[in-house]
């Protein structure tokens, strides 16, 4: 349906082809189900499960000492926007799994945060460096607001899925919706299928 | 779900940068819950689509109109347009309603605080309705940040509600206004202020906060410093 006189307004550099449905911004935005929590660098720590089973625990001082890459990306939010060349500094998350000792050919990964929000992501959109725990956003460390001390990114599918504030990864062999999966959000997150809601 | 049809029924400034859109629906959605939103689709005509998400701000019991509350953002690509453009009799795409996070399902004796920034009342008013007219218990108590007295949004209905409903409580505070017409509470919210509103009320209350992302940053914040619950707390962010 054409709406007489609509056009497009944002001048933003537009070189590179946007999902479906997505608008850009230079920017990023924060966008929350709930408020900041408040984390103790001390205290915190990131705990890898094989099912129900500790393999690995990370202190602050451990992860930082695991092999550290830089993530050269783009990212789509399930609510339309997008920004383009973002830079994120972390580990990647099957270093992590590695180092955890689990063998992870396949399966899913059940994420859980500080805060209690909760994300599921498939094995093989987290192999071949396609997904980080990252601790810092264009050269600096990554803002509490914005996921800190360490976030997810698996830029690859909706952000939602790249969850703020990582406490634990559970690889897991079925699959479980988490936090907004469970309130109708799609299983999966592809942004170009355009897969937000359950139904997409 | 597939996109749906709205014809724009009326059109309504409510403060300077704020119009209110009813629109009714070519397909009847089941059901509403107070909190959902929609989204809306604009189409020009090289093919270029946009999308924004809005929250209703109508009752959730008229599921043949919906109303929507909407700022005018600068350089806002739909508000702009919606704002300037759109007519009484145009049509426009929505999908909804969606959102099943940022609700209030209705039970009896519910203890609710909403905190909202500007527009951020938008999803509260449909709550506020719902309550009012299903004449339902529940104690919701209003903490509204506005800029001046003209920004203050459904200002002589909210006043009206409490009067009407002696379990409906409001506190309005003015962020950016001058004149001294207004005796009532000025800048942010106080920390002060804010514990009062969470005394006299259950520890189990549900906190509601919705605005731009410094109000809500600002407000959880302090919240979970005055040892609420951080389950208890629900955000929605402008972004």
């Amino acid at each position: 349906m054409i709406n007489k006189g609509f056009n497009q307004k944002n001048n933003l550099s537009n070189k590179k082809k946007l999902p479906p449905g997505q608008y850009l911004v230079d920017y990023l935005p924060i966008l929350t189900a709930g408020p900041t929590p408040k984390i103790d660098l001390k205290l915190w720590n990131l705990e890898i499960y094989d099912n129900q089973d500790l393999m690995k625990s990370f202190t602050w001082e451990k992860f930082l000492k695991l092999p550290q890459s830089e993530f050269f990306t783009d990212i789509h939010c399930v609510t339309k926007w997008s920004l383009f060349d973002t830079v994120w500094k972390g580990v990647y998350l099957e270093d992590i799994l590695e180092k955890s000792s689990i063998n992870f050919s396949s399966g899913y990964i059940y994420v859980s945060c500080y805060g209690g929000y909760t994300t599921n992501i498939p094995i093989k959109d987290i192999n071949n460096k396609k997904g980080m725990i990252a601790h810092s956003y264009n050269s600096k460390p990554l803002e509490p607001p914005h996921g800190g001390p360490a976030r997810l990114i698996v830029p690859h599918l909706y952000f939602w899925k790249s969850a703020k504030w990582i406490k634990s990864i559970h690889v897991i062999d079925k699959d479980k919706p988490g936090f907004w999966e469970s309130y109708g959000y799609h299983m999966y997150g592809d942004p170009w299928k355009e897969q937000r809601y359950y139904s997409d | 779900m597939n996109w749906n049809i709205g014809n724009i029924e009326s059109i309504f400034s409510i403060s300077p940068r704020v119009k209110v859109f009813k629109l009714k629906l070519k397909n009847n959605p089941k059901k509403i819950i107070a909190g959902q939103y929609f989204d809306i689709r604009l189409t020009a005509e090289n093919g270029f689509q946009a999308q924004r998400s809005y929250s209703i701000s109508s009752s959730p019991k008229n599921l043949k109109f919906i109303e929507f509350t909407i700022s005018k953002s600068p350089n806002g690509e739909v508000s702009e347009y919606l704002h300037n453009n759109l007519q009484i009799g145009d049509k426009i795409e929505v999908k909804g309603p969606l959102g099943n996070y940022f609700n209030w399902i209705p039970t009896n004796n519910d203890q609710i605080i909403f905190f909202a920034g500007g527009t951020g009342i938008s999803p509260f008013m449909s709550m506020i309705r719902h309550k009012i007219e299903t004449q339902n218990n529940s104690k919701f108590k209003l903490m509204f940040s506005s800029r001046t007295i003209k920004d203050i949004l459904f200002f002589d209905e909210l006043n009206k509600y409490t009067i009407l409903d002696p379990s409906f409580d409001m506190k309005i505070t003015l962020t950016r206004e001058k004149s001294s017409l207004w005796k009532g509470l000025t800048g942010r919210f106080s920390i002060n202020e804010i514990e009062k509103s969470l005394h006299n009320i259950d520890k189990n209350s549900v906190n509601y906060i919705c605005g731009p992302t410094n109000f809500v940053e600002k407000i959880s914040s302090i919240i979970l410093d005055l040892g609420v619950n951080y389950d208890l707390i629900k955000t929605e962010r402008f972004g």
